[in-house]
This record gives structure tokens, sequence and C-alpha cells, in this order.
């Protein structure tokens, strides 16, 4: 098995989000809203079978959904962030770190 | 910006401080900052000069010394100086922009010895059409600002290193060119032009053994209990930081967690007193006191990056890329966001160990109240170095003006925290005596004198003048508060404000956050200026109240609440407004607060100026100047309403006293509501009902807990009202 942990980071004001990991939902959140301080608005830290997995944000007021596929063995941190409808991600194989 | 100077010029850059020097007139105290060449090693050169002015007060005591206090005025910049040398001294000009306010074009020259070494800067500020304001400054030092900084430790991680050191060139992944030097937390702020000094004699270990991970909540509670300057006037240069164990989000390596507002903090104003670092994060699992490996040495570079980071947030500094500055090589960057556009490990191979020049802009010279501690709430706008937008957050002049030092009197102001939409707002302003002498307060204490401004923060961010309607001249009559402790109250006197209408309609429309701020004019040129009250407005309850808003947020329905209700023919439909309002929204504090406002006028007797056009041939035939005036009568339209007067009165109160066990706030609209009643039960010759009623509304504010002292007066003031019969109408008295 392995870890990975999904960071909801800059851009959501108030929205109600749903993360699912191979169509699993991992999270549902309402009034999620990003702390400018530190660029972070919440997390999720899931235990997924090693290799490939889907991973899917929802962000239903606003009409969003991504789907993204990452490989366990390179990528056990990703960061999702929203700027109006269009969503980044970010995917590395250490934590991200906020401050 | 144009220089001459000559190579052998002593650099004039850093602080000067000092008073003015003429015309006559109040004292005041300009901190002048001039950054026009280098003398500080490893610091950036902006090329501008910047000021903050105070004024000073003194408060005579018999027997002491005088008390000097400053308030805070404004503070400006001058962007483009004009730099030249002359014989024995640098001048400096150019015209000077004020952060705050509308003010004229405004030009600065500032003359510096060059010897004697500690010669005055000769600052002279002139605004068009108004005498010259010259400033005898001496220097302060080669630093811009100063700040004091305690950094205390919890248990659980108390093992050094407790604070940040790393050298330069200690890792590979560094820009060619980068000077070797040792950075500690002091050294990069002073790099910055800042002195921060750590408070050697203060270090507190926190018992930390009840606590897992920390929240914000947690933080700022171990701020308050810990932090020695806690207490007292903010906003001021003092800052507290804690070397913690752990986040309740353990991908958090550090925060400055004493904000408020949209991102809903723990803190409340004064912000941005306080941050953490974690020290169990994984960024520092291979910090150690002598780092030498790879690891090691990375943890050390963190652990001064994390520190450096968390202090630029209590200066009010964003992050880069909340700034549109995603690739600024900057403290204030996230090394992760920006390899994510520029490739993995770019960060730390850019990076020179500063901030970018819009951050040194706004700590160095940025308006004084968005930089200091406890001044603008965090992300109001660094305006040096704000994101696009910010610059539509204008603020009327003296909005932000602060104390420095001890005052005479504290100006409070509060209410209830939340009002319901459609509800009126009302404020209680409170003059407080902290002095060992009486002081004089203005009795009135209400902007209609113009003895009070009142400052409104909308949701939407915009800062407001509230202006009243009323514009009232009359002698200043004061009233002498009793020294600090007095056990009757005597040492505070408060007064209720009405400020939900104004000059421009409506101040409180909208849903949402509010902040409200008061700076109380005294006698003798006192200015001092409250705490900040945040209230909220709520959203609409029903459809009926949010349709409603339609017809209640109007000049008509608002003229006549700032009124207290009318029976003027212009305010007809206004008053039908309030009046359906309070019908439809019965039970509810908004009928309840409008019931009682406009109570008293419905009440009162009301007159009708009846104008009758002069007869033209009266006038052309006998030439009687008199006959030829227009004639102008008094009519009395009505003599109020009382029966009416009465129901409404019912009808708040009736709501208060449902509300008011759990609502402290509700004492005061409880002991106006049965005043209105007392009044015009005398005017109805009831005085025997009115002594009543306010005999009994002094037992049940007793019950809630109200203070003794306002219980006599209540007391003393039924005892006013004559029981039998008698010719004369009487109001029921106040004592005080």
């Amino acid at each position: 098995m392995a870890k990975l942990r999904i960071d909801l980071q800059d851009g959501f004001q108030d929205d109600d989000v749903v993360v699912k990991v191979d169509g699993e939902e991992r999270l549902r959140q309402t009034g999620v809203t990003t702390k400018k301080v530190l660029g972070l608005a919440g997390s999720v830290t899931v235990d997924v079978p090693e290799g490939q997995r889907s991973i899917e944000l929802s962000v239903p007021g606003r009409g969003v959904t991504k789907q993204i596929d990452v490989d366990t063995q390179k990528t056990t941190h990703v960061g999702l962030s929203l700027a109006g409808q269009e969503v980044t991600v970010l995917a590395r194989d250490k934590p991200f770190g906020y401050g | 910006m144009s220089k001459e100077t000559s190579a052998a010029s002593p650099a004039v850059s850093g602080s000067y401080t000092g008073f003015l020097s003429g015309p006559t007139g109040a004292p005041q105290r300009l901190d002048l900052r001039v950054d026009v060449d280098a003398r500080i090693d490893q610091g950036s050169v902006l090329n501008r000069v910047s000021g903050d002015i105070f004024r000073v007060d003194k408060v005579n005591v018999p027997g002491q010394p005088p008390k000097q206090t400053e308030i805070y005025q404004e503070s400006w910049i001058l962007e483009q100086p004009v730099v030249k040398a002359e014989t024995g001294a640098v001048s400096i000009t150019g015209v000077i922009r004020f952060w705050n306010g509308v003010h004229p074009k405004t030009t600065v020259t500032i003359r510096i010895p060059l010897t004697p070494a500690g010669a005055a800067a000769e600052v002279t500020l002139l605004k068009q059409s108004a005498p010259a304001m010259m400033f005898l400054c001496p220097p302060a030092g080669i630093f811009f600002r100063s700040l004091r900084m305690e950094i205390d430790v919890c248990a659980s991680v108390n093992k050094p290193p407790i604070l940040p050191t790393y050298g330069t060139h200690s890792l590979k992944e560094r820009p060619p060119g980068l000077a070797d030097r040792v950075l500690t937390l002091e050294r990069s702020y002073g790099e910055a032009g800042i002195q921060v000094v750590l408070a050697a004699d203060k270090r507190s270990v926190i018992d930390d053994s009840a606590i897992t991970a920390w929240t914000d909540a947690e933080l700022h509670n171990a701020l308050e209990q810990n932090f020695s300057q806690y207490k007292g006037f903010w906003p001021k240069w003092e800052c507290w930081g804690v070397l913690a164990s752990q986040y309740e989000d353990d991908g958090v390596g550090g925060i400055m967690f004493d904000y408020a507002g949209a991102d809903s903090g723990p803190g409340k104003s004064p912000e941005r007193q306080g941050f953490a670092v974690f020290r169990k994060h994984e960024w520092f699992n291979a910090l150690v006191p002598n780092p030498k490996t790879q690891e090691q040495l990375e943890a050390a570079r963190k652990f001064l990056w994390t520190f450096t980071h968390e202090a630029g947030h209590t200066f009010n500094l964003m992050h880069s890329w909340d700034k549109n500055r995603a690739s600024s090589l900057s403290w204030m960057n996230y090394d992760w966001k920006y390899d994510a556009l520029h490739g993995n490990g770019e960060f730390w191979k850019g990076f020179r160990f500063r901030f970018d020049d819009e951050e040194l802009l706004h700590i160095r010279h940025g308006n004084r109240s968005s930089v200091i501690m406890g001044g603008d709430p965090w992300s109001s706008g660094g305006f040096a170095e704000s994101p696009p937008g910010a610059e539509g957050q204008h603020m009327p002049p003296g909005a932000m003006v602060s104390v420095d030092g001890e005052v005479p009197l504290e100006i409070l102001v509060r209410s209830q925290q939340y009002f319901e939409f459609l509800e009126p707002v009302s404020i209680e302003i409170r003059a407080r005596n902290l002095s060992e002498m009486p002081v004089a307060v203005s009795s009135t204490m209400h902007p209609e004198f113009g003895n009070v401004t009142i400052y409104v923060r909308r949701p939407d961010g915009r800062i407001v003048e509230y202006l009243p309607v009323s514009c009232k001249v009359a002698k200043d009559v004061l009233y002498t508060l009793a020294p600090a402790g007095a056990q009757d109250g005597g040492d505070r006197r408060s007064r209720t404000v009405f400020v939900a209408y104004g000059r421009y309609g409506f101040y409180f429309d909208e849903p949402g956050q509010y902040v409200v701020r008061v700076v109380y004019h005294g006698p003798g040129n006192l200015l001092i200026p409250s705490n900040t009250h945040r209230l909220r407005i709520g959203h609409p309850k029903s459809e009926s109240a949010d349709r409603m808003a339609q017809d209640f947020f109007s000049y008509e329905a608002g003229a006549a609440l700032y009124l207290g209700g009318s029976h003027s023919d212009f305010l007809d439909k206004g008053m039908d407004t309030l009046m359906s309002m309070i019908g439809e929204q019965r039970n509810s504090l908004a009928a309840a607060k409008t019931a009682a406002r406009i109570a008293r006028g419905v009440g009162r007797p009301f007159h009708d100026l009846i104008y009758e056009p002069p007869e033209a041939s009266a006038a052309a035939a006998t030439g009687d100047a008199e006959s030829a005036a227009p004639h102008v009568t008094v009519h009395r339209k009505t003599s109020g309403d009382t029966a009416e007067a009465m129901r409404l009165t019912e009808l708040a109160l009736k709501t208060f006293r449902h509300l008011a066990p759990e609502n402290k706030a509700l004492n005061i609209p409880i002991a106006r509501c049965v005043r209105t009643r007392a009044e015009m039960l005398i005017g109805m010759g009831d005085n025997n009902q009115a002594h009543d009623e306010m005999l009994a509304m002094a037992t049940e504010l007793k019950k809630l807990g109200v203070n003794a002292d306002v219980i006599e007066d209540i007391q003393h003031d039924a005892g006013t009202i004559e029981t039998k019969k008698t010719k004369t109408k009487r109001r029921p008295s106040r004592r005080r």
C-alpha cells in the first residue's frame, strides 16, 4: 500500500468540494476556503494500492470537475488549485510544505 | 530619480527623527527615512524617502513631569527624489505623496549636513498656500525601522538550535556571485533595512505537554499568555514568535496565526502580533546545531527561511504568488511553487536570501499602519506592493491614527456583535479616565457635534467615514471624569450613537462583517482613537425580509429612522415602510429596535411651517414692506399619537425582555424605551405610571446584572417624577 496526500491549495473560496480516488469518495467538505496565510485550504491523506491511481476533484458550485492519473511510485503528494473554473495540478514525490 | 553626488560623499541613508521647529502650532514629530545611498552591507538602495508624522500632546499632571503622548497622524513617500551634493551637505527634494486622504501638492526639501557627525537633517514640508513646516531631525541610525522580537520555545522542542543560523555558501545550490556571510534572523532583516532586536532577557519555555498538535486558537492563547507586550496600547513595533512542536496539519512548517477577517482566523484586532515555527515538521528532521551533511544544511537553510518568512507575514507581507509575482526570488515565495514554474531546484539556485524590491519598499517605506504590528489587518493591502485593485481601497484621512505611548483616556466602542438584517445599528462610545487626575471630556461625544469621527469598514473592504445628517453647533459643555478606578463609575461616560443611517444613506445595509473605529477630538486638541470593533450584519432570514430591503433602504425610511420618527408629509412613505416592517417582522430585533427608535417621534407634537406668498397688489398699493414679505405661520399638525407610541414601545419591550437574559446588549435599549414611555406618560398626566415603570425597570435591570451605579441613577430619576397631579409636565431627568 502507498500513502497519497491530496492538498487543496489556492483559489478556494467557500466552495463545496468532493475528492474521489479510483471512483471512491475520500473527501466531501463544504465551505472550503484557502487560508491565504498558508496557501492551503485543506487536505486528505489516503491509503491506496501501489501503481496507477485516478484522482477526481469536483467543485459542483463552480461546475468544475478535474480528473488526473498518478503513479504512486513517483507521486505521493498532489496539490490542486482553483483559478475560476480552471484547476492546476502539482504532483511530486515529497511533501509540499506550507508556512 | 536624478542624483548628483560626489564619489567621496559619505552615505546619508538611514532614519532621522525630530520635532517641528516652525511654524508655531501643535507640536509634531517626524520619523524620516532616507534611502538614497548604500549604508547597509548587502542592503539594496531603493531611492525613496519616506516619513511618518506624529502629533505630540502633553498632559500636565500636578506634582509630576508632564506626560507626553504621541498620536500617529499619517505617512508620506517621496518616490522620485532629486539628490544633489552641495558643499558640506546633501540635499534631497521632490513632490511627496501621502498614503491617505486628500492633500494639496506638497514638496519636501531635505538638507543633510555632512559635518559635524550626527548633524540634524533639516526637513521642510511645503503645502500649497500653507506655511512651511520645518523639522529638525537628528540621525537615529542606519536602519529604516526597528522592531523588538520575543522568541519563546515549547518544552517538547527545547533543544538547540532554537534560532536559525546559516552560512550562505554552505550549499552549492546557490546563485553565482552570492555574498558569503552567515545569516541569522536579525541579519536577514538587517539587510532588508529593518533592525530586529531579539529580547535576549526574555525566553519563556512553554509547557506544551498537553498539546499534541497546535491549533490557531491555541497559538493565539499562548501569545496572550506569554508575550510580555501583548497588553497595552497597539500598534507597536513588537512581535512574538514561538518554536512549537507541530501544527494540527502536519504539512505546515510555520504560520503567522494572528489574523481574523475573511480568513476566519482566531485573532482579533490588533492582528499580526505573532508567528510560530514547528520544529517537528519534516523539514527540520535533520536539523542539528552544527550542520555538516547536505541534509543537515538544507534543514538549517529551511529553518532560516521559515523564521524569516513567518516574521515577514507580521509585517503584512503576503505570499509572492498572491501578489502576481509567482516568479519572485524572495523570502515570501515557496521554493516548490517557484520550481513548478522554472524547474526542480531552481529556486535555491537563484535565491539571494532577500525580499524583492516591492517588499522592501513596503517594509521600509510603506504606510506605517499597513506595516506596523497591530496596525492594518492581515492582507489588507501593503500599499507599496499590493496586488492590482488594492489601490481602490482609499482610506479617509485619520482612519488609521494610532497612539504611541500612554494616553489619559481610553475610548472604547462596543455594541452587540451580531445585528439582524434590517436591524438599526447603534454603537456605544465610552470614555474612561486612565489617569490619577480628573479629566474633562465633551459631554456630547457625538458626530453631530463634530467631536467624534466614526470610521466604518464595510464587508467589501472599503473604509468610509460615517457622516451624520445633522450638524450641530453648540458650546462645548465639559463633563469631568473622576480619577481612574472611581467606585461609582464616575471615571467613565458613555454615549449611544445611532449609525445605521447618515448623510450618504445606510451604512450597514449589506450582510457581512464590519469594523468600526472612533476617533475622539477632545478639548485642548486631544485626539484619541478607540479600539477597532467588529460586528456582523446577518443575511435576510426570509424572502419577505429580503424583498422589504428595497423599500427599507431608501431615503424616506432612512431619514424617518434617523429623525426618530416623523409626522412630516415628506416622510409619510418612509414611516409607512417602517410600520410595515414592524408589523411583518414582529418579534424580531429589527422590528423591536425600529419601533423603539420611532416611538418618541410618533408620540410628540409636530408642527408644520405654512408658507403664504405675499399679496402683490396689497404691497403695490400700500408700499408696505411687511405686507410684501411672505408670511409664515406655525401650524400644529398633530399633538402626537401617544397611544400609537405606547403601542410601539410595548412591542419593542416585549421582544427586548424576551431576549435580554441571553443578550446583555439589550439593557440599554430597554432603559431607553422605558424612559421614552415615562416621558410620554408624564405628558399624558400619568406620573404615577411613569414613576412605577421607571422603578420596575430598575428592578428588572438589577436582575440582569446591570451595574449598581446605573440602577441608582434610574431610581434617582424615578424619584424626580412628581407622583401627584401637577400642572408642570416634566421629563424624567437624568442625574448624569
